[in-house]
């Protein structure tokens, strides 16, 4: 399914504390080019903190974070997007004032504008091909002039993928991307992104609690628990890891 | 296009159709009043401008600022100190090269304290409230320099070119700056810029996590607010001929956010309609109302909060699309609370 070439993302003794508590523990992970990874762990495994620490959310406590041969660890967030680290938040992030169209023109222009650059744009019209090529892969063109805030949960989730879509990330995070949808929206996301997957080859780290989900977007799993790393693997090692079974797969 | 597409484009614009109107009344001021009271319009304009910079920060970048009227005191006691003091120096020199390179040196000053610490929300709020309070005391200590709680007198009107602007002409120049600032602002928040600003307003972080740099767009347009705040201020020097400490206060400061929410925050209409409005209405109504009329102010800020959080225009909006709705007139208009067009015309 991938064709991994070099490694875009590796963290090296990544740590980060909350006071007392240590939330992410110590974690050497890495991720290739045009892979799929899956983050799975129990609630208060670390899952979403470790996503923070790579976009800049979270300053690290220790460890480094190298993207793409370039030590991020002390980047902006801003900047780390313009890398092409980009988050879909669990919590959907849209712009419930803006039209759909105009949510697309926000992360579009986001990464290769400078401030003066965007003061002196007064014409988006060449995007707008782009914005209904994207609409419609979201299956969300008939809607695009209404304010987003109107939209349902599952739209509003579609529509932040797209956004982090359009960005044209190098390394798209999705935190949760079916929290809150039924299995009928679970399967059309899987959809979507298999469909963003062959269009774009993007690389992904999804983090998700839907195990059936995850097994059918990823080819790698990482499993968090404590903060720390409890397995590494492809999918089916994964599955068959008796640690695992343990803490988290046992359960579900 | 025919004349009556023409007449219809026109009139299918009401946010146009209402912006001429309002244009058409204060171009009219002078016509409409006699001249005592012209001067009183002027000062509602300079008022407008500092309005309009407000909105900038608050309404379109969500950063509620408690105490504008620092930059807008800074820019008249600048000017009152310049005016009469260096003679030699075109008064458009002070007034719209000196006061906005000080004013917003201070905007930029603060806004990188403020922006560089991450202070945010409520904190950002009351910050700023009491920068207005220091610098509002530091205007009051200063007796020898500053005039102290008196302040200073006796600034003269403004000449341009040796020909000094008395009430009519002043009244026009200081319109003719707020429809200049109004323009600039509206192409300001027409750009990609402007949308960036909007982000931050709804959520700052998202915005950081596309790629824009949020620090540096809020610095940005925190000085050229400071900057603007500071020339509305510079023309009330020379408008009013004597400039004191409250200027520079937290009052002054929060009383025009007042005007700015009950005109509708995040609209430029909106900024310049509550700050003429309520100033037209403080100095008739509370000659009838005596000191009731803070009261009746009190009241209608309560209302416009509970009632009509988007003001004056988004009322006016509103009406305007159940209008179109029941006339049945373009559909695609009919839903225009539930769209838009993308860009933020005001």
């Amino acid at each position: 399914m991938t064709d991994a070439t070099s490694t875009i993302l590796e963290t090296k003794n990544l740590t980060k504390q909350f006071g007392k508590l240590t939330a992410v523990d110590d974690v050497d992970f890495t991720v290739e080019k045009n892979e799929t990874v899956g983050l799975i762990g129990p609630n208060g495994a670390g899952k979403t903190t470790f996503q923070s620490l790579i976009t800049g959310e979270y300053e690290v406590t220790d460890g480094s974070i190298i993207y793409d041969g370039e030590d991020i660890t002390d980047t902006e967030p801003y900047q780390r997007a313009r890398k092409g680290i980009i988050k879909k938040f669990q919590v959907t992030r849209v712009y419930g004032e803006e039209t759909l169209v105009e949510n697309l023109r926000m992360a579009i222009r986001g990464r290769n504008a400078s401030t003066l650059a965007l003061l002196r744009s007064h014409d988006d019209s060449d995007i707008d091909d782009r914005i209904h090529e994207l609409l419609e892969i979201g299956n969300l063109d008939h809607k695009a002039e209404a304010l987003t805030k109107n939209l349902s949960h599952g739209e509003q989730q579609w529509l932040e993928i797209l956004m982090a879509v359009s960005a044209e990330p190098e390394l798209l995070l999705l935190d949760e991307p079916t929290s809150g949808m039924g299995p009928q929206e679970t399967n059309e996301t899987v959809e979507l992104l298999e469909n963003i997957k062959e269009r774009t080859n993007t690389t992904m780290l999804v983090v998700e609690h839907d195990m059936d989900f995850i097994r059918k977007v990823s080819n790698k799993l990482t499993v968090l628990h404590h903060g720390a790393v409890l397995a590494q693997g492809t999918v089916e090692e994964v599955q068959n890891d008796d640690k695992v079974e343990e803490v988290y797969l046992g359960r579900d | 296009m025919s004349v009556a597409a023409k007449v219809n484009r026109f009139t299918g614009s009401p946010a146009l159709v209402g912006k001429l109107l309002g244009l058409v009344v204060l171009l009219g001021i002078p016509v409409l009043f006699p001249p005592s009271d012209v001067t009183t319009w002027t000062v509602y304009v300079a008022f407008a401008i500092l309005a309009v910079s407000i909105d900038l920060v608050w309404g379109y970048t969500g950063l509620l600022t408690l105490g504008h009227a620092a930059f807008f005191g800074a820019g008249a006691y600048f000017a009152a100190k310049a005016l009469p003091g260096y003679p030699g120096i075109p008064d458009v020199l002070v007034l719209f090269v000196l006061v906005p390179i000080f004013c917003g040196l201070l905007a930029l000053a603060i806004g990188w304290f403020l922006f560089s610490a991450n202070v945010t929300g409520s904190y950002f709020a009351i910050t700023t409230l009491i920068v207005a309070i220091v610098f509002e005391q530091i205007a009051g200590e200063f007796v020898s320099f500053l005039g102290g709680f008196n302040g200073l007198y006796n600034i003269p009107n403004m000449e341009i070119v040796g020909f000094e602007l008395e009430t009519i002409p002043l009244y026009y120049f200081t319109l003719f700056l707020l429809i200049g600032f109004f323009l600039l602002s509206q192409w300001i928040v027409n750009s990609a810029f402007g949308r960036q600003l909007r982000g931050i307003r709804q959520d700052m972080e998202r915005t950081a996590l596309f790629g824009y740099n949020t620090e540096l767009a809020r610095l940005l347009v925190f000085t050229l607010s400071g900057a603007m705040a500071g020339i509305a201020g510079g023309m009330y020097a020379t408008i009013n001929n004597f400039v004191s400490p409250p200027l520079l206060g937290f009052v002054l400061s929060t009383q025009v956010v007042i005007w700015v929410a009950v005109g509708g925050r995040g609209t430029l209409t909106g900024a310049v309609l509550g700050a003429v409005l309520i100033q037209f209405l403080n100095s008739t109504l509370s000659e009838v109302l005596l000191n009731y009329w803070n009261i009746a102010l009190a009241i209608i800020f309560i209302l416009v909060v509970l009632v009509a959080p988007r003001g004056i225009v988004g009322l006016l909006e509103d009406a305007t699309t159940k209008l179109r709705k029941r006339r049945g007139s373009g559909s695609g208009l009919a839903n225009q609370s539930q769209v838009s067009g993308g860009k933020q015309n005001d």
